[in-house]
Formats: C-alpha cells, structure tokens, sequence
C-alpha cells in the first residue's frame, strides 16, 4: 500500500468522535459521585447529534461508494443507512435509559460511554470492508453489550444474563474468526472484493476448505443476529439485562449484525451466491417457526419480545435471501421500521416495569387501557406494527419483504412468512386483549413518571404510523442506499 | 556430531512436540490443580518453542507473553479463588464421558484428514508470505509489524479501544459499589 | 535459526541447574515426620480452618484481569519497537494514539479506585 492520505483519516472523522466522545464521557463520570447522571446522558446525547452531523457532511459526498486505507473500510450510501439507524437507536437508548440508571443507583458515566464505544463499533461495521475490520468492530460493540447486559449487578438475573451473553457470545465470534482464518487459508485475502474475485479459483482447488470456511462464517454472524437455531442466549439474555439495554440489543446489535451480514454476503462471498441462498433460506424458515411459536408460549412480556426478535429476524432473512435490489432496500427500509417499533415497545415496557422486576407479565397490562389510555394506545399501535397491520410501518416493511422473495422466485419461504404472522397475532393481540378488556385488580391511574420518556414514546409511534401512511420517502431512501448485487 | 547439526530442527522439533504432548496429559490427569497449571505452563512454552521453529517467531512472543504470562495468572488466581477441596472428589469428564470420546474420535480423525490430504510441499512453503517485507525477507516480528502497522492500523486503534472497554468492564462489574 | 543456539543452551544450562540443585537438596536435607511438616505453621500452631473455606475479595481478580489486559497491550509494542526505524514518525504518532486511549483507561481506573487496597 501506498502512502496514507490525511484525507482518508478526515472521511472516518464520525467514529473517531465518538470514540473520543465516549473517553470523555468516561472521563466526566468519573468525577464526581453521582452528579453527573444529567451531564453525561446530555454529553452523549450531543455527541451523537454532532456525530450525525458529520456523517452528512463528510461522508455524505461519498455515498456514490469509496474504499479507504486499502480497501479495509468502504464509505457508501449502504452504509451510510445503516449508521443513520444506529445513531438515532442510540440516541433513543440514551433517553430510555436515563431514568432507569439514575434509579438504580449505578454509575452513569460509564453506562453511557459503553453505549458510546458499543456505537463507534457499529458504525465501524456498517463500513468495514475487510472481514478482520469488521470482525474487531463487531468485537468492540459485542464486548460493550456483554458488560452492559450485566450492569445492574445486584440483580441475578442480569449477572444470569452478562454471563450466558458472554460465554455464548464469545464462542460465536470464535467460530466467526475459525471461519474468516478457513477463507483466508484457502484464498489469502480478507478482503471482501479481492475474496470474492478470488473464490471461484479457490472453490476449484480447496473446495472443502472453502465450504467449511463461509459455513462457519455464516453460523458465527447467525449467532449474532439471534437466528435459530443460534438464538439460544437470546431470551435469558433479554429478559435479565436491564431493559433498556434490552431495547438496544434487540434494536442496534441486531441491525449491525444484519449490516455486516449483508455486506459479506453480498460482496464478500459472492460467488458462493447458490450455496449461501439455501442455507439462508432454510435459517429464515426455521427462525420463523420457531421464534412465532415459542413466542405464543410466554407469559413474560420480555420473553415474548425476545421470541419476537428471533422471528423477525426471520423476516428479515427473507430479504436477504432475495439477493435482488428490491430485497434489500426491502431489509433496510424493514430494520428502519423495525427500530422504531422495538425502541416504542421497550420504552413502553420501562415505563410500566417497577421494581424487582414486577410489570412484565401480561397480566399487569390488564385493564391499561383504563389507568393509562395513552400508553395503551402507543402499545397497541406498536402491537399492530410488530404484527403488521395497516396502517403501521410494520405492514410496508413485510409487505416489501414477501414481495422481493417471491419475485426472485422464493415464494415458499414468503408463504411461510405470512403464515407465521398470522400466528404472531395471536400473542401480540394477547397484550391488546388485556389492555382493553380485561380489568385491572386496581383502577388508579399510571401515572407517567417522566416526560422526556413519554415523547420518545409518542415520537416513536408517530414514526411507525407515518411510515405506514407514506412509506415514499424512506424507500426512495433506500433504494439511493444499495449495495452492488451479487 | 554432524548429524546433529544435519537434524537439529528436526530433533528439537520432536523434542518439543513430546514435551506439549505429555504436559497437556498431564493437565488433565494430576490431581492437584497446582500441578495442573504448571504442567499447563510447561505445554505453553513448548508450543512457543514450535512457534520458533516454524520462524513465527511474534505468535512464539505471543505465547510466552500473553499465554505464559496473562492466561497463567488467571488461571492461578482462579486456582486460588475457588475451592479446592471439592475438585478432588470430582471425576474428570462425568457424566460427559460419552460425548467427550466422540468429540475426541471426530478431531483425531479431521487432523488424520487434514495430514493425509494436504500438499505438504506447499504448506511448507506459504508461510514465506509472513517473513517479507516489500519482496525483502525479514524476520516474522517485522513482517507482522509492517502489516499490522501500515495496513491495520486503524483496526489496531480500535483494539485500543476495546481494551479500554475491556477495563472499564473489569472495574464497573469487579468494583465493589 | 543458529541465532538461537545462545538461548537453547542457556534453557539446558538452566534446566541442568534445577536438576542438579534439587537432586542436591534431596540427597542432604534431613528427613523430618511427614506430617508436621505439611502444616502451615510447622512451629505446632494448628490452623482453625483451610484458606479456601473464606471468601476472597474481587480485588484479586480486578488485579488479575487488569493485568492482563496491560500484558495484551505489551504485545503490540513488541513488534512496533522491532520495526520502529521503518515506520518512522507515522509509527510513532500511531502508537503514541495507541497509548494515549489505554492511558485514559489507566486514569479511570485509578480514579474509580479499583487499585486501592485500602
């Protein structure tokens, strides 16, 4: 390689910000005892929105795609989609979470700069280029979740859950990195645009060694999507860390997963496109399946979302598998959707939950429609998206999602995805039923405790109910957001 | 004397391959979890002395390092933190036997695979491409250092900050509050 | 590879020494009842209970892993410090960032008083 360009610096000026961001943030937190709950949650809340800023301006001019530092990072309209979704799942975390930790009695500071650091790995990710790039981003956001995941430490069940999410975390990343050493072994490139040009040659001499390669590569970014049957850590997981962390993993972590997913899958290991498009296939069937019908068996709300989670992460395989333009703005414009409807659900969910957990099973939803008729009414419009009723976001984004796999010829595996809505109705309308017609053992009203939370709700639901009415705008933006098709 | 000198690798090579081997036996069959962890060590430090053998010599200062060293002290401190009385009575697979011999059965024969298949001529040789740089040859830490320094760099930064990360999980999780 | 000839005769010289030494000891030293011996305190205090029937403070760990984690960081001098003269300012510049985020760490660490043992 030749000499490094300042220039190439200045284009990752976003992630380096907030890396130096989330140090600062580390560093006010840690002065002073408990003071800095406001401060630093403000700090992080306004980095972001800088950070944000300067993806549209210095990475905006680039989104027609450049590759950096020789190829290890690429800047792109795909990736810039992406970091728009993290940025505000971020943000939104942060406004979830400012009640909860100033509660709870733990260190601000530091919750917020792991929150930062986990978000500079996930930007990383939706540009990185090189599979070993990609992989120690994905190890940064990953190793920030597992401590965040075990923050409330005087609760077992988020020891239960930081320990289950590390040791299953870990060894996923492994296989990951088992699979990333088999391709470069068998082509001598981590590089995805030199790996896919050099596959067909190495398919023909090292065939097995290539198989075994992209499979475990495959299994490893599986793991960390919660596809089954790799989802295994995902309930446990959910329901024990704290919630807002929940909301983060189930929206940021998955989304980043989802973005490198496709990047390697697309582009890395082109070639392979057949072989890669029936295991993907048979995944997202699976996922599906079982995510709905383990779902219909919870009585936890937070367990319920986690299933929940894993099937939608089933729908989303479906535009994958399309391997089409139309499949993969339908995943975008689909994750969008997705993070706004998850991020509302959770933050309904936190406020309702009360102290040793109490709140989580849908009996205590019973009768909300009486107590709190707003927040019954923002459950219910985030119920009718996961479901994916009109008029919600949650409709276009299945509605997109079918209608790419059957177009490209998958029109089993979408049949399915219908069926396996209409079985998610019966629990997500459960909720529903009990917040308008069952009654409460006690009418006093909820009172909602914070604003600031209220409007992150309200502004949530607004977005899925104006995605479900105008869906042009986002999926024009998405559609400008593409990534070259294998 | 000459053949010494003709087979000295070789010899050292066997040595060495004996000495992981029968010190990793002995991980899993001494009692004494003290024993185990030196007999731990010792398998470490001739897997480095293979690493040197083969010219890699940074992953050898890795193992030495990271593994000898780091790893090590983790090990003692658990060692030390858990209780020992119990391990004793404790039989070494348990109910996992079974599955143990299966697992055991499928890696011999994936390595038997792997020897019998592969070319060696040109295993032998790719390794080349880890002790050059810019068509010079060099040693394995230069080579590592131009690659990882130049091409890597901001892949390097970012490990920086995951041992950040790594810290203040250690402090927030291992603090008492 | 003979550049490491000095090393492997310095591990036989070091292994014959252990050797040699404790086979010396074994042949001089005087044979004392086993059991005494093998107590804690051989001068006849019995001890009330085993050291690991305690708990341990997490500061121990806290220690180990940090160390760790500096011993990672050691690493990635190794190699740096070889080729320093090629890499040249831009190396140094890189490595100086490298610490610099570690450093921060080491401040935090400090100040949240995971290093104090009183």
């Amino acid at each position: 390689m030749g000499a490094i360009e300042p220039r190439e610096f200045l284009l990752l000026a976003p992630e380096i910000f907030l890396a130096v961001a989330g140090m600062v943030v580390l560093a006010v937190g840690s002065i002073g005892r408990g003071l800095a709950h406001r401060t630093t949650a403000l700090i992080s809340l306004v980095s972001l929105a800088v950070v944000g800023a300067l993806v549209l301006t210095v990475q905006g001019p680039a989104v027609g795609g450049e590759a950096i530092l020789a190829g290890m990072f690429m800047i792109d309209g795909y990736a810039l989609f992406w970091k728009g979704i993290f940025l505000l799942a971020t943000a939104l975390t942060i406004v979830l979470s400012m009640r909860f930790v100033e509660e709870g009695g733990y260190p601000a500071g530091e919750f917020y700069a792991l929150l930062l650091f986990a978000t500079t790995g996930m930007l990383f990710m939706a540009s990185g280029f090189n599979l070993l790039s990609i992989w120690i981003s994905l190890e940064l956001m990953a190793l920030s979740s597992y401590i965040l995941a075990g923050y409330f430490k005087r609760e077992r069940r988020s020891n239960e859950a930081a320990l289950k999410y590390f040791i299953l975390g870990a060894l996923s990343s492994g296989i990951l990195l088992y699979g990333i050493s088999l391709l470069y072994g068998a082509t001598g490139t981590v590089q995805l645009t030199e790996l896919a040009a050099r596959l067909p040659a190495a398919m023909a001499a090292e065939g097995m060694l290539v198989s075994l390669g992209w499979l475990l590569l495959a299994i490893g970014l599986f793991f960390k999507v919660a596809a089954v049957p790799f989802h295994v850590w995902t309930p446990d997981v959910y329901v024990g860390a704290p919630t807002p962390v929940t909301a983060f993993l189930a929206v940021g972590s998955k989304a980043a997963a989802f973005a490198i997913l496709v990047r390697i899958l697309y582009q890395g290991l082109a070639p392979l496109l057949v072989e890669w498009q029936i295991v993907v296939a048979a995944v997202a069937v699976v996922t599906m399946i079982w995510g709905n019908l383990a779902a219909v068996t919870q009585s936890n709300v937070k367990r319920m979302l986690a299933y929940s989670s894993i099937a939608h992460a089933g729908y989303v395989l479906i535009g994958v598998l399309a391997a089409t333009e139309d499949g993969l703005w339908a995943v975008l414009f689909y994750m969008l959707a997705y993070s706004f409807i998850t991020l509302g659900t959770f933050a309904t969910v936190i406020l309702l939950e009360r102290r040793e957990y109490a709140g989580e099973t849908y009996a205590d939803y019973a009768g909300l429609a009486r107590r709190s008729p707003f927040l019954a009414a923002m459950m219910l419009i985030f119920m009718l998206a996961l479901t994916g009723i009109p008029p919600t976001g949650g409709f276009f984004g299945k509605v997109y999602l079918f209608a790419a796999a059957v177009q490209s010829g998958w029109t089993w595996v979408a049949v399915v995805g219908v069926l396996m809505s209409a079985v998610s109705l019966y629990y997500y309308m459960g909720i529903v039923v009990y917040m308008y017609l069952r009654d409460a053992e006690d009418d006093t009203p909820t009172p909602l405790p914070s604003r600031l939370l209220a409007g992150a709700i309200g502004l949530c639901a607004v977005i899925t109910v104006l995605l479900g009415i105008l869906p042009g705008p986002i999926v024009e933006l998405a559609k400008a957001s593409l990534l070259q098709l294998p | 004397m000459e053949f010494l000198v003709q087979h000295g690798a070789d010899l050292l090579f066997y040595v060495f391959a004996v000495g992981a081997l029968a010190a990793a036996v002995g991980v899993i069959t001494l009692r004494n979890p003290m024993y185990c962890a030196i007999s731990l060590l010792v398998c470490f430090l001739c897997v480095a002395a293979l690493f040197l053998l083969r010219h890699a010599e940074f992953l050898a200062l890795v193992q030495v390092f990271v593994y000898g060293g780091g790893i090590m002290v983790l090990f003692l401190f658990v060692i030390m933190l858990v209780n020992l009385h119990r391990l004793r009575e404790s039989s070494v697979f348990g109910e996992y036997a079974p599955m143990a011999v299966v697992l055991a059965v499928l890696l011999v024969a994936l390595v038997l695979f792997v020897f019998l298949n592969y070319d060696q001529q040109a295993v032998a040789a790719a390794p080349g491409a880890f002790v050059s740089v810019e068509g010079q040859v060099v040693g394995n830490s230069e080579a590592v250092a131009w690659t990882l320094y130049r091409d890597y760099l901001l892949p390097f930064e970012i490990a920086s900050v995951f041992l950040l990360v790594a810290m203040v999980g250690a402090v927030v999780l291992g603090r008492k509050s | 590879m003979e550049s490491y000839l000095p090393i492997l005769v310095f591990c036989v010289i070091a292994a014959g020494f252990l050797v040699v030494s404790l086979l010396a000891a074994r042949l001089l030293r005087h044979r004392g009842s086993g059991r005494t011996s093998r107590e804690p305190y051989e001068c006849g205090n019995e001890a009330e209970s085993f050291a690991h029937d305690h708990r341990f403070s997490i500061r121990y760990y806290l220690i180990a892993v940090l160390f760790v984690i500096f011993d990672v960081e050691t690493i990635f001098l190794f190699p740096w410090a070889v080729m320093f003269d090629k890499l040249a300012l831009f190396g140094f510049i890189e490595m100086v960032v490298f610490l610099f985020i570690l450093i921060v760490g080491y401040v935090y660490v400090w100040n949240r008083g995971a290093l104090n043992w009183a």
